[in-house]
């Protein structure tokens, strides 16, 4: 639960930098859906190796499965 | 929405009104035949593209991709685009399709294996190694036959192949078919597959009589928009090069060339000219393809989206040609960013930057331009980049500052927020196109002095 939050801020944080302040839904997929740019990517990329010890070099890496905040909770799910 | 579709264009999608009555078959015809009008002012292909877009329109929403990959079999085998002799053209493309479904295949079902760990760097080297032995030197196989056909055929859908091999991890994985179906739609492409492969186009497919209207009217709207930039454009270009007559980018390279007189105002007016003429081409391009794209039931995102809207180099770039930008991305930002100088931010990104914009970018244009390999020889083709590899190096440096610079821009006023970095933003790449030479017309020398010219310098 902490974990999703702390995934949810860090989109609403991308998303705010971009100039996005509408909402979102945890199963929106922002990414795909133009909001956010590979560049927000990166960055998303770096909070995860940094706050859940991700290491997609060893993972493989799926755009889709960082684009919507469930998505990326699931995800940090399977590797935690 | 643009300043001109705001003006020009009503946001008909929002309308419920306009959402229901092109759900009704009079009404979807109406739609259907105001967009093949439309499309037929912007596009040779109108006839089948527009038989094609009737019948996806048509068809049941769980029958689509059955269709699409019907409409890239028509456009691959029985309209293939190449020259050459066509049953050898068909051969070729028939291998490469043979070809990219056993990777495809393999690639899911062996994805642990040491060879097939890394597919797509291991297409590339494929790729390159195949167009270096055909390419040994010019006339080392015949211009016509089955090896150059494999050749072209690789090179055409080389990314294509790639999406597919991106998508192996895709949960559920698409099957063989659905994949070979994306590979240069009926819609239309470059080598730079417009959207991607089979798994995002299961995201943007339209699942709902509702959601497909809505679709397809933003598809309209585009198109509309795009028939209306393709007339700004012809007065564009005739007020700017036949009018005011400025030197388009290539007759100033050959002035330059030649030693005759090129004032600075001249040289700034030709790049600047050419700037706008490619950035309306573009966009032209590629709102058309995304247009026809939306109508056929895919909710593709814009290629060029809002570019004067950029504050620095890399939104631009992300803005202009957004499909190439996340072609190289996806192929080579993210590869580079995940395994190498994790434990250095800075150069992490700096060498990611690098790898993409500089040493993918030209992987691409050297593999695209293949006709140039077969022409003059593999080892003379890679020569020949030089040109743009100066081109390249100038957009990585500029991309690797933008990131750096890449601040919050709280308390700012409107000239600083918005104007000076666009101006910035459009200086940088008018003198990128110093060295912007797709036909390879004059030497680096050449592309050098001309820059020095827009200083003033004369070398």
């Amino acid at each position: 639960m902490a974990d999703t939050e702390l995934i949810r801020q860090m989109f609403r944080d991308l998303l705010t930098r971009n100039g996005d302040l509408d909402p979102f839904s945890d199963d929106e997929g922002l990414f795909s859906a133009g909001r956010l740019q590979s560049i927000d990517g990166v960055e998303m990329v770096v909070f995860l190796e940094e706050k859940f010890g991700l290491d997609f070099a060893r993972l493989g890496f799926d755009p889709e499965s960082i684009d919507s905040v469930s998505a990326t909770a699931a995800l940090v799910a399977r590797q935690g | 929405m643009t300043w001109g579709e705001l003006r020009l264009i009503p946001p008909l999608e929002t309308y419920p009104r306009a959402v229901a009555v092109v759900q009704t078959p009079a009404g979807k015809l109406v739609m259907l035949a105001a967009f093949i009008a439309l499309l037929s002012l912007v596009s040779p292909a109108w006839v089948p593209v527009g038989s094609f877009l009737v019948l996806a329109s048509l068809v049941p929403s769980d029958h689509r991709r059955a269709l699409v990959a019907a409409g890239t079999v028509v456009w691959a085998f029985l309209w293939p685009a190449s020259a050459g002799e066509p049953a050898v053209m068909l051969a070729g493309q028939a291998l490469v399709f043979l070809f990219a479904g056993l990777m495809y295949a393999a690639s899911r079902r062996f994805s642990r294996s040491p060879l097939l760990a890394r597919p797509v760097a291991l297409l590339m080297v494929l790729i390159t190694a195949y167009l270096a032995v055909v390419g040994a030197r010019p006339g080392l196989f015949p211009q016509v036959g089955l090896a150059w056909a494999v050749a072209h055929a690789l090179c055409s859908y080389q990314w294509f192949i790639g999406y597919a091999l991106l998508d192996r991890f895709a949960s559920p994985g698409e099957p063989v078919w659905k994949q070979l179906g994306t590979f240069a739609p009926f819609w239309g492409s470059t080598a730079t597959p417009f959207p991607k492969g089979a798994a995002n186009w299961r995201k943007i497919e339209t699942r709902t009589p509702e959601a497909l209207a809505v679709t397809q009217l933003k598809g309209l709207k585009l198109l509309l928009w795009c028939v209306l930039l393709h007339f700004i454009h012809r007065g564009y270009r005739w007020a700017a090069f036949h009018s005011l007559g400025i030197l388009s980018i290539s007759d100033a390279f050959r002035a330059v060339a030649n030693d005759a007189p090129l004032s600075v105002g001249a040289s700034w007016a030709s790049i600047v000219g050419s700037f706008f003429e490619r950035l309306f081409e573009l966009t032209v391009f590629g709102h058309t393809i995304v247009g026809c794209c939306r109508m056929a039931g895919f909710a593709a995102l814009r290629n060029t989206y809002r570019p004067f809207e950029a504050r620095n180099v890399a939104d631009f770039w992300n803005r202009y040609y957004y499909y190439f930008k996340e072609l190289l991305v996806e192929f080579f930002y993210y590869p580079t960013f995940l395994r190498y100088f994790k434990r250095h931010p800075r150069l992490r990104r700096i060498f990611a930057v690098f790898a993409t914009v500089f040493f993918g970018n030209i992987y691409f244009h050297f593999v695209r331009d293949d006709h140039w390999i077969q022409k003059i020889g593999f080892l003379a083709a890679v020569r020949q980049m030089d040109v743009y590899a100066v081109q390249c190096m100038m957009l990585a440096v500029a991309i690797s500052f933008s990131q750096a610079r890449r601040a919050p821009s709280r308390g700012k006023s409107w000239l600083q927020e918005r104007v000076f970095p666009l101006a910035r933003v459009l200086v940088s790449y008018c003198l990128m196109f110093a060295f912007v030479d797709e036909e390879f017309l004059v030497p680096l020398r050449v592309h050098v002095r001309f820059f020095a010219r827009l200083f003033g310098l004369n070398t």
